[in-house]
């Protein structure tokens, strides 16, 4: 397998007047070919500011502070603009939340595509403009011809999106960052784009980071599973291990507070409190104060511990003969 | 026993007025037509006290405006709401008064839905005192203390102002202040649709509370059917402004009837669903100002023959209790 990305102990802080919020703090990532990567966690857990780093697209006061990030052997921490442009888009491509933010809302769908094709290669506008459309066919949009001369107002929610990810997919990257890419979509367009979107990473071997809160559309896509809480992440392993043997608290009260068939009814496990002021972290782990294993160790931060299956964070984890009520 | 409420045969449409220039152009022979929305059309259920009836579709099916409508907010453009058995229209100004009392909504976005230059205890008691429930500063601030606690929230924050609380607390805000009239029936619009999954478990787990302490009843609008299936009784699923199914929940989860029901149970991500290969639903729900002839679903629908193009099923009973509207019913089988 050969490896992608390698993010190492990456730190994006934000120096705001307040005080320094520390949004990342020493996230390690690791993706090889066509694997996909499901970055889960809250809001205000620095998952969409890890997505943002590896982009280089942190802004002022934001700062990448530490850490390393390789893509394809290569340190992008010392690349120019110039390298960097010739990067975003073509082999690291970025999916957001709101198709209509990334879209151009007075240009003509077949002119953004066709921009995004010749701004990395040299090709004909004829040949752009069929490599557009069957791309648009690739992520399952009927008549693309015909969509490729609407402008985005014309389009659904859900069709914007897929214009979106056809843009991201146009130039055959070897990474795709996809943040929040269903979120604001229904249950029936959501789960048509995660297909098309499986479908794509296996065709091209495209590695994907998935960035959700929904911990069971990261099920359905990821095959690994990193949870982030407070800029850190907390635990991270294979999809099938997180989901069904987790061993840090956190993720543990995560799933148990999804509601499903077999709990109908019944109290949902709760994680009480809310998620910490980025500006105060607790002392120690910094989900302590929420946890109901936190032990009189937990005043001091948790390293990285492993299993034979998974790593985690935490100094009282759950018991590996623990499972998850589901 | 009586329903707490019944929906009987109400419609809403919304109009889009022609403008001066448009009423010309019209007058001149262009093809301009008023547009109307029918957002809801011909709707007709009734809910038992006690009871939580979950509302179910995609985004632009209607189910926020039939919510709107049961609470008050919009009156229906034809049709009737009953309270305990009697029209809301037939009652006195004083029952009236009561009824809409009676019924609260919370909202989604508990940020938009709170004045925010007001403070919590004002935000919460403004209600109770127009109305002549609570007076007397002492009084009200004891009001406003017991609410504040029955939803979880330390009354020492009375003081504050919407913003200095997170999300999931300033919906509890939003559920204090429908609960300070004293209501019978809860409207949730999407109420946790907006809030983290650890938050949304303790307002889940609120309302569950709730419904146990005050006896409240509850329609429980939201598009996520995973929490649907774990509170409501009863699931009514909704498509472009018709009630396709109606059952209670065990049934529509274990054995769904109607086509667009079973696509959209397929469609649930579900822990225990890993990178399976599914074929998804085709196409999107289409316009409300142009539906499709016939069922609405048809367009979408693996089933759909020529008398579903022509003909608009109507719900029909297949098990006490559970209805459904579908020309194939027989045919699709269980």
């Amino acid at each position: 397998m050969t490896e992608i990305l390698k993010v190492t102990g990456l730190c994006t802080h934000f120096f705001t007047r307040a005080g320094v919020v520390k949004a990342v703090d020493g996230v390690d990532i690791s993706l090889n070919r066509g694997e996909v990567l499901g970055l889960v966690g809250e809001s205000g857990s620095g998952k969409s500011i890890t997505g943002f780093s590896i982009m280089n697209l942190i802004d002022a006061p934001g700062r990448m502070t530490g850490g390393r990030i390789s893509f394809k052997g290569r340190d992008l921490s010392q690349l120019s603009e110039t390298a960097w442009q010739d990067l975003r888009g073509n082999r690291i491509a970025m999916i957001f939340q709101d198709p209509m933010m990334t879209l151009n809302p007075v240009l003509r769908i077949d002119v953004q595509m066709i921009e995004a094709i010749q701004a990395h290669e040299k090709v004909s506008r004829t040949t752009a403009r069929e490599r557009a459309r069957d791309t648009l066919g690739m992520v399952g949009i009927p008549a693309p011809d015909e969509r490729l001369k609407a402008y985005p107002h014309q389009l659904s929610g859900g069709m914007r999106q897929r214009v979106a990810i056809a843009i991201a997919f146009l130039n055959k990257p070897d990474l795709i960052i996809a943040d929040e890419p269903t979120t604001a979509l229904d249950v029936t367009i959501q789960s048509q784009i995660i297909h098309e979107a499986q479908k794509l990473t296996r065709q091209t071997g495209t590695a994907m980071i998935w960035i959700s809160h929904d911990l069971a559309v990261v099920a359905g896509i990821a095959d690994q599973i990193s949870v982030m809480y407070a800029g850190r992440i907390v635990e991270h392993g294979p999809t099938d291990y997180v989901i069904d043997n987790p061993r840090h608290p956190y993720t543990y009260g995560l799933l148990g507070s999804v509601p499903s068939a077999n709990k109908r009814g019944a109290r949902l496990f709760q994680i009480d409190g809310m998620a910490p002021n980025m500006l105060a972290l607790p002392r120690g782990c910094a989900f302590g104060p929420r946890c109901d294993r936190a032990v009189d160790v937990c005043a001091a931060a948790p390293g990285m511990s492993q299993s034979c299956t998974q790593k985690f964070r935490c100094h009282n984890p759950v018991p590996e003969a623990v499972k998850v009520a589901k | 026993m009586t329903p707490i409420l019944e929906i009987e045969n109400v419609s809403k449409r919304f109009t889009k007025k022609l403008d001066a220039a448009g009423k010309i152009a019209a007058r001149l022979g262009a093809n301009i037509r008023e547009e109307t929305v029918h957002a809801v059309d011909n709707v007709s259920m009734s809910i038992m006290p006690g009871e939580v009836l979950g509302l179910v579709g995609e985004s632009g099916c209607g189910k926020s405006t039939l919510g709107r409508v049961v609470a008050g907010i919009h009156p229906p453009s034809a049709g009737q709401l009953h309270l305990d058995g009697t029209p809301i229209n037939d009652l006195s100004a004083q029952d009236k008064r009561r009824a809409n009392l009676d019924i609260q909504m919370i909202f989604q976005d508990p940020s938009s839905s709170l004045n925010p230059r007001m403070r919590v205890e004002d935000i919460i008691s403004e209600a109770p005192r127009m109305h002549k429930m609570v007076s007397g500063a002492s009084e009200t601030s004891d009001f406003v203390d017991d609410l504040m606690r029955k939803v979880g929230l330390d009354p020492v924050m009375k003081r504050r102002y919407p913003h200095q609380f997170s999300g999931g607390q300033r919906q509890r805000i939003g559920i204090a202040r429908a609960l300070a009239v004293k209501p019978r029936f809860l409207v949730c619009d999407e109420a946790i649709a907006a809030l983290d999954v650890s938050i949304q478990a303790q307002v889940i787990n609120l309302f569950a509370d709730l419904r146990e302490d005050l006896g409240l009843t509850y329609l429980f609008i939201s598009h996520d059917l995973s929490v649907v299936q774990h509170i409501t009784d009863r699931v009514a699923i909704m498509y472009l402004g018709r009630i396709v199914e109606i059952a209670p929940t065990d049934d529509i989860f274990s054995t769904p009837r109607h086509p667009y029901t079973r696509a959209l149970l397929d469609q649930v991500p579900r822990l225990d669903q890993r990178k399976q290969d599914f074929t998804p639903i085709r196409g999107e729900i289409p316009s409300p100002l142009d539906p499709p002839t016939g069922c609405h679903f048809h367009p979408r629908c693996p089933h759909a023959t020529d008398l579903c193009r022509q003909n608009a099923p109507q719900l029909s009973t297949v098990l006490s209790g559970h209805m459904a509207s579908c020309h194939h019913l027989e045919t699709l089988g269980v």
